[in-house]
């Protein structure tokens, strides 16, 4: 056998080391960029925080669904990020939520105020809708993955979120025009 | 880390949801994304191994795997990745191929077949062939005819086998979305079949096998290597052969001994996004584009390749690894706008239809820059008995053929419709009445066309074969897909 060949056909940590690579390779940067979009502006915590995410996700790879690693990594990252909220202002654990409240608009690091205010008109789970599908760019078999609910059952809450969404955008931009709705809407592609 | 740095980058999420004309809500809300353009923290996975580190020496990745650290802190390959993202199947596809997941088998492979197909010519726009007729129950196996965010996921679907379950899961649940005027076996996934004006003859039809014996070996992978300018000789890894630097210093080739013999090829020379990163961290760092620094960024073209261009390299690539192009059916991604890479995408044409094996490869100003095939040779089985179409409706209806009332391809249109939200309070469902009876709604389905084509189907031990299939069609466009080899050519024999 040349020294250049090693066998590692038995070593199943060695699989998992591949998969694991692969993984980080291929969803590193948008758990962290998850991240950077629900904490403050400036913050360097998101770097620490997928990191935790990530190595959670090593921790526990035999959870991890093969083929839907993404979606398992957002959702792990809104149970990491409510943990790290709760250490950072004490809560009576009675209120910590079921859910994950990843989007309060205040913490967002958001520049648009007009967006901030229509998104505080909206519901905790329409925010987390919207935005895992805005900004994290899921599908609707992705946003299932991530709500833990049916694809149907995924698809007909988006609709109805970003129903409210423009109930919600009309109702703030008549309390409040947006100032500079045509110019952030150039810049879209 | 700045989060407005690149705030002008296309780095942004893939939207996933076919945008709703008009909507600007969602579009200025789209537009808010604060972590557009940004980038992998550098040090992101010595932050992870330190983490894990601390759980003690073993519980590190890779750990006692020499080599294993393999691009650790690679922040380029960390924003390539990122970028490839983009096309999320194919990131997909990537984990899937990596991670040697067992049980079906992705369909990224298949093999060298160049007879009667005449696609890969230079004019071959549109397609001439037929679909590929895919098998094995319908849930998530919708067929890539359908365009748009269905088309993806079949794309994914075939390009990860590990997303199998997923894609099952999706189609249960396509059954809660029916809405008015949908048939119920959109709710159900229940039918009764039958056939009208269908040719009750049978007959048969053509075969094929892909045969990796030769390819998928170390010396395939040795040739393979030598015809991509890969340095080194095999070595076994991880149950497949790979040649090439570990640390991504050099072009790598990673060959799966599996039926198809699937094969993937990375250039990091060519990487058409690997400038633009080395370009944005020096000006970061408060200088100009080094060109000092041996990355030789600095004079290189960073034209995107042209549509005919991009062709050639897919048709380079596969003659010169002994695969005749004239065998696939060739398609260019549209050039998008800040896009240096130029996807393309070769379908392999048996017969007149593809088979739903599929090379496919990342074309960057300087060349191919990663490259996703099989290298299999396709070989002719010979004649099979077919069934007739009409019997073919009769095995929508057994089980041992057929697992649900899915179809593979949906009607247009039919596509998850949204349930009407009520404007009124509406009042709960009444209880049955004593004796009633119980609701179990199964949809009658008359099939009126079909279509016999060839089928990818991973036999027991792994090798992969292309089989006689029916496409069967109702009126509205909804099609079912069935095995169409006969009983007495089929084996039905399972372990247990």
């Amino acid at each position: 056998m040349d020294p250049d060949e090693t066998v590692r056909g038995d070593a199943p940590a060695g699989d998992d080391a591949t998969w694991f690579d692969a993984l980080f390779a291929a969803h590193a940067g948008a758990v962290h960029r998850y991240l950077v979009r629900r904490l403050p502006a400036g913050g360097a915590d998101a770097e620490d925080l997928a990191a935790d995410v990530l190595a959670t996700a090593w921790r526990r790879r035999d959870d991890v669904p093969r083929g839907a690693e993404l979606p398992w990594l957002y959702r792990t990252a809104g149970y990491v990020l409510a943990n790290h909220r709760r250490k950072a202002r004490p809560t009576p654990v009675a209120l910590v939520p079921e859910v994950p409240e990843d989007v309060d608009p205040a913490a967002l690091a958001l520049d648009d105020d007009h967006v901030r205010a229509v998104l505080a008109r909206l519901s905790p789970r329409d925010r987390r809708i919207l935005l895992l599908v805005a900004w994290e760019g899921l599908d609707g078999e992705g946003l299932a993955q991530v709500l833990g609910v049916s694809r149907g059952g995924a698809d007909a809450a988006l609709s109805r979120a970003r129903a409210r969404l423009r109930t919600a955008w009309d109702a703030e931009s008549a309390a409040a025009p947006p100032d500079d709705g045509e110019a952030a809407q150039a810049g879209t592609r | 880390m700045s989060r407005d740095e690149g705030r002008d980058e296309t780095q942004g999420p893939t939207p996933g949801e076919p945008q709703e004309p008009g909507d600007a809500a969602f579009d200025r809300l789209r537009a808010a994304d604060p972590a557009a353009g940004v980038g992998t923290p550098a040090g992101l996975r010595a932050n992870v191994d330190g983490r894990l580190a601390e759980d003690g020496p073993a519980a590190v990745p890779g750990a006692g795997t020499p080599g294993a650290a393999v691009a650790r802190d690679e922040a380029v390959v960390d924003e390539l990745a990122a970028r490839r993202r983009r096309r999320p199947w194919l990131a997909a596809a990537a984990v899937a191929a990596f991670a040697v997941v067992g049980g079906g088998g992705y369909l990224l492979g298949g093999g060298a077949f160049a007879a009667g197909a005449g696609a890969g010519d230079e004019s071959a726009g549109a397609s001439t062939a037929e679909a590929p007729v895919v098998l094995g129950g319908a849930p998530g196996g919708r067929s890539g005819a359908q365009e748009g965010a269905a088309g993806r996921e079949a794309a994914g679907d075939a390009a990860g086998g590990a997303s199998v379950g997923a894609a099952e899961d999706s189609a249960g649940s396509t059954a809660s979305t029916a809405g008015d005027g949908l048939p119920s076996w959109y709710d159900s996934g229940r039918a009764n079949f039958h056939g009208t004006g269908l040719s009750t003859d049978g007959g048969t039809a053509e075969a094929y096998a892909f045969d990796a014996t030769d390819v998928a070996t170390r010396e395939g992978a040795a040739r393979l290597a030598d015809a991509l300018g890969v340095a080194g000789k095999p070595r076994w890894e991880y149950g497949s052969w790979a040649a090439g630097p570990r640390d991504g210093d050099g072009p790598t080739i990673w060959l799966s001994v599996d039926g198809s013999a699937t094969f993937s090829y990375n250039d990091p020379d060519a990487d058409p996004w690997r400038c633009e990163e080395v370009a944005a961290r020096a000006t970061e760092d408060g200088g100009t584009a080094a060109d000092d620094d041996g990355d030789g960024c600095a004079d290189r073209d960073t034209k995107p390749a042209g549509d005919k261009a991009a062709r050639t390299a897919m048709t380079d690539v596969m003659t010169r690894l002994g695969v005749d192009p004239s065998g696939f059916e060739i398609e260019v991604g549209e050039q998008t706008e800040d896009e240096p890479g130029r996807w393309v995408t070769a379908f392999q044409v048996v017969d007149g239809a593809r088979t739903g094996a599929q090379w496919s490869a990342t074309v960057g100003p300087e060349g191919v820059a990663w490259l996703d095939g099989f290298l299999a040779g396709t070989t002719d089985l010979g004649e099979y008995p077919v069934i007739s179409p009409a019997e073919a409706v009769d095995r929508l209806g057994d089980p041992r053929f057929s697992g649900s009332a899915w179809p593979v391809t949906y009607a247009e249109g039919a596509d998850y419709a949204e349930p009407e939200q009520p404007t009124k309070p509406t009042a709960p469902p009444a209880p049955p009445a004593a004796g009633d009876k119980v609701d179990w709604p199964v949809s009658d389905v008359e099939i009126t066309e079909a279509r016999l084509g060839l089928a990818l189907q991973t036999q027991t031990g792994g090798a992969v074969a292309l089989v006689p299939a029916y496409e069967l069609s109702d009126a509205d466009g909804n099609a079912w897909s069935v095995l169409a080899v006969a009983d007495a050519s089929t084996d039905f024999s399972a372990s247990r």
